[in-house]
């Protein structure tokens, strides 16, 4: 299936970058609604350096949990911003994306490098600069994790320590 | 500090992590784990996030959650590890920048299901409460 957003597009509406830019390529995206993305795992990814495979299994190689949290919520990122840009309104310049709540989220397989996680995630509703989502990602038809409800907010970057760097 | 017991480095697991999420990890009398990470800008994965200026990602906070709890539980598991099975919450309040230093403090309890623990979780931020917790782990097998 032929992306409807491509890494050029997806970087054009999510300020994450490499090597935590954790969506690939989107593959369906109805503004104000829904969103189904994916996110391949690889290898070579920075949390697999260093982990010999002497004496482990394929489980210790397992794709951080907290990781597949933050590539739902990017996936989330890519559908809110192409939302607000539908509407004409600023796009990520107006602030950052910033996971406030998440309620509910129970993983129920492994991810391990080589497989491809489907990212979907549907926008149940949006209240100023905050928009709750829900969804799910899976590999093939078995469910990864499942997001009863999450809350993201756009912040200013002088509202997050912009003298930072 | 009295009556504690430091525990092995989160790196002893040799298991998949984006980062040394914690620095230190001690388990008190009590049976509460506390554990601390100081934010640098040269950890990994943070130069993405974002390139103009740094935010320390709020899921490393889980996964500094999840280090703690399995050094302290299971310093030297050979076979599966503690493994978050669920996340029934979490509550951010204010981010970490590099300069800040981040203090976990778990609160491990017996969960509802069998061979699970249920772990309520706090970050502070020089003594304020920074993001909340909630977590369920699968116990070592």
């Amino acid at each position: 299936m032929s992306p409807v957003l491509d890494q050029a597009e997806i970087r054009a509406l999510l300020p994450q970058r490499y090597p935590i830019l954790l969506v690939d390529r989107v593959l369906e995206l109805v503004t104000g609604e829904r969103i189904v993305a994916e996110k391949a795992v690889s290898a070579c990814e920075p949390c697999f350096e260093g982990l010999d495979g002497t004496g482990i299994g394929a489980d210790r190689f397992a794709f951080p949990r907290p990781l597949l949290i933050e590539s739902w919520g990017q996936a989330g990122g890519v559908l809110w911003a192409a939302t607000r840009a539908a509407a004409s309104r600023p796009g990520p310049e107006d602030g950052l994306p910033i996971l406030a709540i998440l309620r509910d989220c129970l993983f129920s397989r492994e991810v391990v490098p080589g497989e491809v996680v489907r990212l979907e995630v549907r926008i149940d509703q949006v209240v100023g600069p905050n928009v709750f989502l829900t969804g799910t990602a899976s590999v093939g038809d078995e469910l990864v994790l499942t997001m009863a409800s999450a809350l993201a907010a756009l912040r200013p970057p002088a509202a997050l320590g912009e003298h930072a760097t | 500090m009295s009556g504690v017991a430091p525990v092995p480095a989160a790196s002893d697991h040799r298991v998949a992590a984006p980062l040394a999420a914690v620095d230190d990890v001690r388990l008190r009398e009590d049976g509460t784990i506390q554990a601390t990470k100081r934010v640098v800008a040269t950890d990994p994965y943070l130069r993405g996030h974002y390139p103009d200026f740094t935010i320390f990602p709020g899921v490393f906070l889980l996964e500094g959650i999840i280090q703690a709890f399995r050094a302290a539980v299971a310093p030297v598991a050979e076979g599966r590890l503690p493994e978050m099975v669920k996340l029934n919450s979490a509550r951010y309040l204010s981010p970490f920048v590099p300069g800040d230093t981040i203090v976990l403090v778990l609160e491990p309890h017996a969960a509802e299901e069998k061979d699970h623990t249920r772990v309520k979780a706090r970050a502070e931020k020089d003594g304020a409460v920074a993001a909340r917790f909630d977590l369920t782990f699968r116990n070592a097998v």
